[in-house]
């Protein structure tokens, strides 16, 4: 980790670079452990392009998703806060607050979720009120690189500077008449540079919560070039332990997204063997011209629970990758 | 594997000159399996010239689950041809055949756990005399030998073997086994190392040969260094020709004694991202013990008769996990 540099004011917006697709994002996900329900939310300040990438993504428990993914115009990278989300650092490394007041849309079959203009036509609104209290309970992972040839967790193309964290989470979540306010676990993310999403070839990334003692952030990417890596830490009794292997094997349903994992790893200290069971899976996308090629890439975000010696843990499941002929890059693996 | 990366040529094939190094080896590996009677075996010669020795080793699965082995230390005295023991290796034509025999004593296991105490085994094991052909020819190209350069990662590393180089081979193999004969004519394949060797510079690895026919058939290493540091490599063997992997995922069952019960692997080359389910037949659980210093290590060997499917293709071949124990558990488990 001396590989990286971290201050206080890494919490809030960098001076964006001059890069087109210059992008800085703050993601939180958050789920309660007892009742099936939770989600992400992600605010990604795209300033040079002159908007924000707002995604709000709600597993509830009767299996309904309750998302938005707005592009809400910004003008400046000083705050975050666009479309109604509005990000807050109570105290830097510690307590971190994420809000959204505004409209989603209730989509009861996920396949929708492939054709987002029927959706965005057809689905259900209700009006989402949440506040997600992140308060830290592992160390902060990450930070900007030391060394020009330093290894960056997701590439240098995808984000220059990049920290994540477990948390504890106090939730208010209101949408509709409903109420689903919790106390549960998550993580969260801060994230800043240049950023395609079709610079990853494909990655599987997992970022799960036990417990306020437990977790892991596992990631295995190819970028462009196609070589594999494998990063991320385990999260054992309050402690990050850098893994140094990590296997990952899926199971697939008939639209080729997971339905199971098993994740092996190892730390230092640790050999964990992990298996995952999808509780729900949204089926993203994103799509961007480069020149003359039209590019797109499937982002499956998939609500998982996860079993590691006898303990339960929930948190997402996140397989980027690049699709050619309509067919995902890493497909079956 | 870049060709450049390795240089191969025919007298390869043939003894080296040993090195000084006390634990210099040069082994030859041979082994075939039948899908259908779910039989076969292994041979193989492992000269330690410099130790006055040979590792000589055969073991036999055998279609009703029994095993039939041997292994011993027969002595050599010069490094000038693979003859110890009762076992003896021919290479009929450099990179087109080869041949290994065996003729001696063997011990007879219908509980395959004997071989976990070496000393029952050599007291309580039946014996009987066997009688041991394999015939290989070569069905893939050949893969390996002598690094070119002094930064050139070897597939093992360079403290267990300097040159190296396998191939995918058709098997045919002949088992009398005091009277008992099974024989096949099916696949397998073969190995030839040399350099300095101990079992125990192993921190842990898992390795996959088999075969799926004459076309297809794979030869796969996950292998972690003491450092952490874990490497994948090998190739998949499609349509005749190799292709390297860019990566390979491992997921192993375990028995109750921490023996691999079945496997699923992912493996990708620069054309193809394959899934192979394997199912352990029968396991030979051999060890290694060696005293460096004041140290006793030891290393669990576990061969494992394995049937492959990969798509609608069924194969079989070995499954080899070797790892050093620590406290009498194995370091790589339940990895």
């Amino acid at each position: 980790m001396a590989e990286y540099l971290l201050t206080p004011a890494d919490e809030f917006p960098h001076t964006p670079s001059a890069d087109q697709h210059f992008n800085e994002s703050v993601y939180v996900n958050a789920f309660d452990h007892t009742r099936h329900v939770g989600g992400w939310l992600r605010l990604g300040n795209r300033v040079n392009e002159g908007y924000a990438e707002l995604a709000v993504c709600l597993f509830l428990p009767d299996g309904r998703i309750a998302c938005q993914f707005l592009r809400p115009a910004i003008v400046a990278n000083d705050r975050f806060e666009a479309g109604g989300m509005h990000y807050t650092i109570e105290r830097a490394h510690e307590c971190v607050v994420m809000r959204y007041h505004g409209e989603v849309m209730l989509v009861e079959d996920r396949e929708w979720l492939r054709k987002p203009k029927l959706m965005f036509e057809r689905a259900p609104r209700a009006v989402c009120d949440l506040d997600w209290r992140h308060s830290g309970c592992s160390p902060i992972y990450g930070g900007a690189p030391t060394r020009p040839e330093q290894q960056t967790m997701f590439g240098r193309d995808f984000s220059l500077g990049h920290f994540n964290q477990h948390t504890r989470v106090a939730s208010r979540l209101r949408i509709g008449d409903e109420n689903y306010d919790f106390d549960g676990f998550g993580w969260r993310d801060h994230s800043w540079g240049p950023r395609l999403w079709q610079n990853i070839l494909f990655d599987r990334g997992f970022y799960v919560s036990f417990g306020a003692d437990r977790g892991f952030t596992l990631l295995k990417i190819a970028n462009q070039d196609g070589t594999v890596r494998r990063a991320g830490v385990l999260f054992v009794d309050g402690r990050y332990e850098t893994i140094t292997d990590l296997d990952v094997f899926t199971d697939w349903d008939e639209h080729k997204d997971p339905t199971a994992v098993i994740l092996t790893a190892r730390s230092q200290s640790h050999s964990a063997v992990i298996h995952g069971r999808v509780l729900n899976c949204a089926p993203l996308s994103n799509r961007r011209q480069i020149g003359e090629t039209v590019m797109n890439s499937r982002i499956a975000e998939a609500y998982t629970e996860f079993e590691w010696d006898g303990r339960r843990g929930y948190g997402m499941t996140e397989y980027v990758e690049r699709l050619v002929d309509g067919v995902p890059v890493a497909w079956p693996l | 594997m870049h060709a450049e990366d390795f240089r191969l040529t025919p007298h390869d094939e043939f003894n080296h000159p040993p090195t000084t190094d006390r634990n210099f080896n040069e082994s030859v590996y041979v082994n075939g399996f039948d899908p259908v009677q779910r039989a076969g075996g292994w041979m193989r010669i492992g000269n330690r010239v410099n130790e006055g020795y040979a590792e000589a080793q055969v073991c036999l699965y055998l279609p009703d689950g029994r095993l039939a082995v041997q292994f011993q230390r027969p002595d050599i005295s010069h490094n000038n041809a693979f003859s110890a023991g009762g076992l003896s290796y021919t290479v009929h034509e450099p990179y087109r055949q080869v041949s290994m025999r065996y003729a001696g004593d063997l011990l007879v296991l219908d509980d395959p756990n004997l071989l976990r105490d070496a000393r029952r085994l050599f007291t309580d094991a039946p014996r009987t005399q066997g009688e041991v052909e394999f015939h290989l020819t070569g069905v893939s190209p050949m893969h390996g030998g002598e690094p070119t350069r002094d930064d050139q990662q070897t597939m093992y590393g360079r403290d267990f073997s300097f040159g190296h180089f396998n191939q995918h081979t058709k098997t045919r193999g002949r088992m009398d086994i005091g009277g008992e004969v099974f024989a096949f004519d099916s696949y397998g394949w073969r190995d030839h190392s040399w350099g300095p060797r101990f079992w125990t510079n192993i921190f842990f690895y898992r390795l996959f040969i088999a075969n799926f026919g004459p076309d297809r058939g794979l030869m796969l290493l996950k292998i972690t260094g003491r450092d952490g540091v874990t490497r994948r490599c090998g190739v998949l063997q499609f349509d005749g020709d190799y292709e390297d992997v860019t990566d390979l995922d491992v997921y192993t069952e375990w028995t109750a004694l921490k023996d691999p019960r079945a496997i699923r692997l992912g493996v990708r080359t620069a054309k193809r991202a394959v899934q192979l389910q394997g199912e352990v037949i029968q396991i030979a659980p051999l060890s290694n013990r060696r005293k460096v210093g004041d140290q006793m290590l030891s290393s669990r060997i576990a061969e494992a008769l394995t049937m492959w499917t990969w798509g609608s293709r069924t194969g079989i071949g070995v499954t080899e996990y070797i790892e050093l124990l620590e406290n009498g558990q194995p370091v790589g488990y339940p990895l």
